[in-house]
């Protein structure tokens, strides 16, 4: 790893940076209020709290992206003005973004070379670059292809772009605000040990994570936030799981649903030979046959980028099929187009929910009936019916905890959590006879992910099939009865709930049949 | 091939060389992520200034210097207003376009229809001899040079710099490129006003080359006809270079037809080239591209798609501010 701290160097020195009664008021909320944080070199500072807390805001604003109302940065004790970004890169603080800040129709390569300043002077170097970050993503287990363009990719190889822009410029505080939401378990053990090293070479780290083991395993002290305010701090070596629970969430939280025996009924989804490209034009389905029966969740593992989302865009008729047949409760609707099929009684968890599940400047209410927005009760003789509407969405933000100052805010004003937990909350409430889900609860904070657990569980008793994609081996344990694993492009095998554990899943994960 | 041809073609790419400035000059601009409503205001004032000041100071150079400074300002002016002002880059746009119309008119009212500087032809020795290239390409003059280099020079710069690329990324997700440090405002009014500059110098083109003079509302209507060049282009300089030849092209054509067929309505011929345009916005990007597209062999198909549709800069019109 020796070689892998010199790619990482190279940027100012931080050995204390501090955050005081930094305070940042949008309208409706105040995101925070009065917060101090601070972080040394050689620490990773762990920060922890529900959606909406005020994590990505506090985090923002250290990285220039808010100003804040009030409050002041210090670094090595001295006041630091930070405007943008460009203030904070040069006093050497990186940023790994939630929300990703990449270029959709540039190349990974194009976008890792964004901002920085080119070895062959005025042309651009991305040969150079390219080659550099091959170099990069085998050194930190993060494969990814420098010639691909980001909108080819999938929400998994996005996030591993956009760790790699981060460690590619280097810095010396490292902010990360969620890395690891999307990524497989063996990945975020790579980007550990990426991590460590860099700790150890004394770099300082701040690590934003919903998923509390992360946080137990990696840092070295852990601050809550709750509602913009900090509500404690503690050294990690003291802290419990449930410990950090109850201080998130003001309560306490059962971390695993329970899984009942349910009647499986007839097949609702059945899938047959399916073969599908991908955007790059390449095979991403080779012969994909399964069943979802009703009252089932079906769980389907497998590292991001092996035909997941080409699935799902195939069984709800956003992409194409080569070959082969998809048939829902039994109708066959191979070639429907979207609308055509959702009709039919399939809910769709979209994988990119920023992008394909709700229109960003539409407010709460809008984005609560987008899909039924032309049906009654909500639109009558074509015009909509606001105080209809008005009510729905209210009940909606109300039983999944949405937080937002009004139902007028537009969705992209909301916390990344709270985004979500309203597409869920959209989908869920029309009482699917099919649900196709695509990582439902990543980036849920604790709370949030056991209600969402709790509603899919109660679907299931209610006779809805589940098809439940997602790359997190605990959800899919825990709420499966029959798991398939997906390995480039065709099922590896299927394993019933009672013998599925992770180190049989992990090897067909990884392509390698007992 | 006839020397009558040639005689054509050549004329065409001329008569086709002030849209080709203006189109890069507003692809450059919209790359950028703004709109500049104005071309058409802006040729317009920029054709009288150069002209005016052109005759005055007796240099061409004077004359086309002044007509960027005039672009560089009613562009500065857009981006201003728009960044600044926080007012709607098209509708500022729009009165920009309406008052240079107005202005120019006024202006220039006492130089109309006088003889004014000329840009002088300028052929290429050992290069305009080539066969059928030479004539066409390089018996010239300065503003055709100008514009043939400018095509190449604005998609290298583009696609091949690292401002360039700094460039396409603001006008496609600026929050991004602020994140990775770069100033996306300033990034901005450079590019409106480079652009800004290049349209006024196409508008100087007309006055002093291809459509001699002054006279109110010269260049009229060439603005809306670079703006949606732009677009038929899909935003890339060397397809919308193309679309500004075949523009001339069809105007060529009008006229040819018009010689042959005495009889028939002047009003008809003229507008061949609005239906074609027209014709084109309807069809590029739509449902018919994708379905011909579809009627193509196969290994057609890729370089057929890349070609034929087109996506505007994501963040074009909108504007950027950090909370
Ligand atoms: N640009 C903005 N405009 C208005 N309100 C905002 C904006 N960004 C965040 N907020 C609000 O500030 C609060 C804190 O949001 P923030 O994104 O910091 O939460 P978070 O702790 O990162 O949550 P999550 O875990 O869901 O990512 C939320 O209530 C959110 O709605
Ligand atoms: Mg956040």
């Amino acid at each position: 790893m020796g070689e892998a701290s010199s790619l990482l160097s190279g940027t100012a020195r931080i050995s204390h940076l501090e955050m005081k009664g930094i305070v940042k008021q949008f309208p409706g909320v105040l995101a925070n209020d009065h917060v101090d944080f601070e972080v040394r070199a050689g620490e990773v500072h762990a920060l922890l709290g529900e959606n909406g807390a005020g994590k990505s805001t506090l985090m923002k604003v250290l990285y220039g992206m808010y100003k804040p109302n009030e409050g002041e940065i210090l670094i090595d004790g001295l006041p630091a003005v930070i405007l943008s970004p460009s203030d904070a890169i040069a006093k050497g603080i990186g940023m790994i973004h939630q929300h990703f800040m990449l270029v959709p129709s540039l190349t990974v390569a194009e976008n890792v070379a964004l901002g920085l300043r080119s070895s062959r002077g005025m042309l651009t170097d991305l040969k150079v670059v390219s080659e550099r970050v091959i170099e990069l993503a085998k050194l930190y287990g993060l494969l990814v292809d420098p010639s691909a363009y980001i909108w080819q990719l999938s929400v998994g190889q996005q996030q591993r772009v956009e760790i790699i822009k981060a460690l590619y410029r280097g810095a010396a505080l490292l902010i990360l605000d969620e890395p690891t939401a999307v990524l497989t378990p063996q990945e975020v053990d790579e980007l550990f040990v990426t991590f460590r090293q860099m700790v150890r070479d004394g770099h300082a780290l701040i690590f934003i994570s919903h998923k509390l083991h992360e946080v137990l395993n990696i840092s070295h002290r852990v601050t809550v936030l709750r509602d913009g305010r900090v509500i404690g701090s503690v050294a990690t070596e003291e802290a419990t799981k449930e410990g950090l629970a109850q201080m998130m969430v003001g309560r306490d939280v059962g971390l695993k649903p329970e899984h009942k025996k349910v009647d499986v009924g007839k097949a609702m989804l059945e899938l047959e030979d399916l073969w599908a490209n991908s955007d790059r034009g390449v095979a991403a389905l080779q012969g994909v046959s399964l069943q979802v029966r009703a009252g089932e969740i079906l769980g389907l593992a497998g590292v991001s980028g092996n035909g997941q989302r080409e699935l799902a865009e195939v069984i709800t008729g956003l992409r194409n099929l080569i070959k082969g047949r998809v048939i829902l409760g039994n109708k066959d609707i191979t070639g429907k187009n979207p609308g055509e099929i959702m009709e039919q009684g399939l809910s769709y968890i979209p994988e990119e929910r920023m992008r394909d599940g709700m229109i960003r400047e539409f407010n709460i209410s809008e984005n609560a009936i987008l899909r039924e927005h032309h049906t009654q009760p909500f639109a009558r003789r074509g015009f909509l019916n606001f105080p209809v509407i008005t009510q729905y969405a209210g009940e909606l933000v109300k039983k999944f905890n949405v937080k937002t100052p009004s139902l007028d805010t537009p969705a992209k004003n909301l916390s990344g959590g709270n985004i979500q937990k309203l597409i869920l909350a959209r989908e869920l409430s029309r009482k699917p006879g099919v649900l196709i889900a695509s990582q439902p609860t990543r980036g849920l904070d604790i709370g949030a992910t056991e209600y969402i657990h709790t509603r899919l569980m109660e679907q299931r008793q209610e006779g809805t099939a589940t098809l439940l994609i997602s790359e997190d081996l605990d959800e899919i344990l825990a709420l499966s009865d029959r798991i398939a694993v997906i390995y480039e492009g065709q099922i590896m095998g299927i394993v019933e709930r009672q013998n599925a554990n992770a180190e049989n899943l992990g090897l067909l994960m990884a392509g390698v049949r007992e | 091939m006839s020397d009558e041809l040639i005689r054509q073609l050549a004329s065409i790419l001329l008569q086709s060389s002030p849209l080709i400035i203006a189109v890069s000059g507003e692809t450059i601009t919209e790359r950028v992520g703004v709109i500049n409503l104005s071309v058409d205001g802006t040729m317009m004032m920029a054709a009288m200034t150069g002209f005016v000041v052109g005759l005055k100071t007796d240099s061409l150079l004077y004359g086309f210097l002044a007509a960027a400074i005039v672009g560089a300002i009613m562009a500065l002016l857009v981006a201003f207003g728009s960044f600044r002002l926080k007012q709607n880059q098209v509708a500022i746009g729009f009165v920009l376009t309406l008052l240079g119309d107005d202005l120019s008119a006024f202006l220039g009212q006492n130089y109309t229809r006088i003889p004014g500087p000329v840009v002088k032809h300028l052929p290429i020795p050992v290069l305009k001899d080539i066969p059928i290239i030479g004539p066409i390409f390089f018996n010239q003059d300065l503003v055709v040079y100008f514009a043939i280099v400018l095509i190449f020079l604005t998609w290298w710069y583009l696609n091949r710099t690292q401002p360039g690329l700094h460039l396409r990324s603001v006008g496609e997700r600026p929050e991004a490129s602020f994140a990775r440090g770069i100033n996306v405002n300033r990034l901005r009014y450079i590019y409106t006003i480079v652009g800004g500059g290049l349209i006024g110098i196409a508008g100087a083109a007309y006055s002093l080359d291809v459509k001699l003079g002054w006279s109110d509302g010269h260049t009229r209507g060439l603005g809306w006809i670079a703006l949606a060049i732009v677009i038929f282009g899909g935003w890339s300089p060397v397809r919308g270079a193309l679309g500004a030849i075949l523009f001339g092209a069809t105007k060529a054509l009008a006229t040819v037809l018009q010689r042959t067929f005495p009889e028939v309505s002047v009003v008809a011929f003229n507008s061949i080239p609005w239906l074609l345009m027209i014709f084109v916005l309807l069809t590029v990007g739509s449902e018919f591209t994708e379905r011909l597209i579809l009627l193509m062999p196969k290994p057609m198909r890729g370089p057929m798609s890349r070609a034929l549709r087109v996506s505007p800069p994501m963040a074009l019109g909108t504007t950027f501010e950090n909370e």
